[in-house]
């Protein structure tokens, strides 16, 4: 009896232990079935992927566009300067015309020395205005030219800005659907490569337009090359029109030199 | 003549190892103080090129070129803020350049 007792409390034994070593590798082998029913991992995380590329891409963009009011500010702010200073150097130099004007005056002793004096006064002041003026119009033509490259710079820059930004949304999107469709372990590869790749060439199509970015600086020297051009001109017809009312003086005078 | 008496009638091989050097230090000095009044020549040329005497006021002369320093002066203004235009024109590259990198796709 007491040994009858002994093997069926061995039996029990035997079966709550195998019980109980099924039991633990149960939860395992449910939870690798489970994995397996489950999203893969980078469908899983594609929500969190996606979420930084396009954070990154917004904040990217912010800058540029705190970058480009920076530009505007300093190009304000720039010609702002450029003005005063050339105001600035024309009184000084209107100045210093004055009191040789004085000086010359006192040269004539006779009205008609004096009358021609005047008449040469009147004659390089307006040669000094209108090239002041003709001047004044090569600078804005070049300021204008500037403007219009910066600006069609900017609408090429947006265009793939958005060309870039609308590849990611397409990758992003295509790779939510797909994980949507299949999400299991076996797909997820497929879907990630062809996410890497898209947001790849999306890059890359991008970081190749950076290429002629310099470009610009080329089209203001260009621009300088053509003002400083006018400005040569400016000063020929200048020039000419100064000699014509110092040979009058000279002339009225009766004098090589005045 | 015996054989010792005519190697010492030549010179020993210091000897003229030291006359080469001496040579070559007056040769260097004397290139060096050529080379230098020549600069200074230059120097003095170019200057009384670029050095226009001041015309004596009160004259046409000193008119034409105070109309002429004008617009040097006003040249100068000019290139001044046009090279400043064309670093304004690229000022947005940086922000361009890190747009670019907005992402390393190989991290996911």
């Amino acid at each position: 009896m007491n040994r009858l007792t002994n093997r069926l409390w061995l039996a029990v034994l035997s079966i709550a232990s195998v019980a109980v070593v099924f039991g633990m590798m149960m939860p395992a082998v449910s939870a690798v079935a489970a994995t397996s029913a489950a999203n893969s991992p980078f469908c899983t995380t594609l929500a969190t992927t996606t979420g930084k590329v396009t954070t990154s891409i917004t904040s990217l963009t912010t800058k540029l566009d705190a970058a480009r009011t920076t530009e505007d500010q300093k190009v304000a702010s720039d010609r702002s300067k450029w003005a005063a200073d050339i105001q600035t150097a024309r009184d000084k130099a209107d100045q210093q015309r004055q009191a040789d004007y004085t000086k010359l005056m006192a040269k004539a002793t006779t009205d008609s020395e004096k009358a021609a004096v005047t008449t040469y006064e009147a004659a390089i002041t307006n040669a000094v205005t209108a090239r002041r003026t003709a001047n004044d119009s090569a600078r804005k033509t070049f300021q204008d030219g500037v403007d219009a490259a910066r600006a069609a710079r900017r609408s090429t820059v947006d265009s793939q800005v958005t060309t870039f930004s609308d590849s990611v949304n397409s990758a992003v999107s295509t790779a939510q659907a797909a994980c949507a469709a299949d999400s299991s372990i076996g797909g997820g590869p497929a879907i990630r490569t062809a996410f890497v790749a898209s947001l790849k060439s999306a890059r890359t199509t991008f970081q190749d337009a950076r290429k002629d970015d310099d470009k610009i600086a080329d089209q203001v020297k260009q621009l300088a090359a053509t003002r400083d051009a006018a400005i040569k001109a400016n000063n020929a017809t200048f020039d000419a029109a100064t000699k014509a009312a110092r040979q009058a003086l000279q002339s009225a005078f009766g004098k090589t030199s005045v | 003549m015996s054989d010792k008496a005519r190697r010492q009638q030549g010179f020993a091989l210091v000897e003229s190892l030291l006359i080469i050097v001496i040579i070559a230090l007056i040769v260097g000095v004397g290139y060096w103080v050529v080379t230098q009044r020549n600069k200074n020549n230059t120097t003095a040329t170019s200057d009384s090129q670029t050095t226009t005497a001041k015309a004596p006021e009160g004259t046409t002369a000193s008119i034409d070129q105070l109309t002429q320093a004008d617009s040097q002066a006003e040249a100068a203004i000019d290139s001044k803020y046009a090279a400043n235009e064309q670093t304004n024109s690229t000022s947005t590259n940086a922000a361009l350049k890190n747009l670019g990198g907005a992402y390393n796709e190989s991290s996911y």
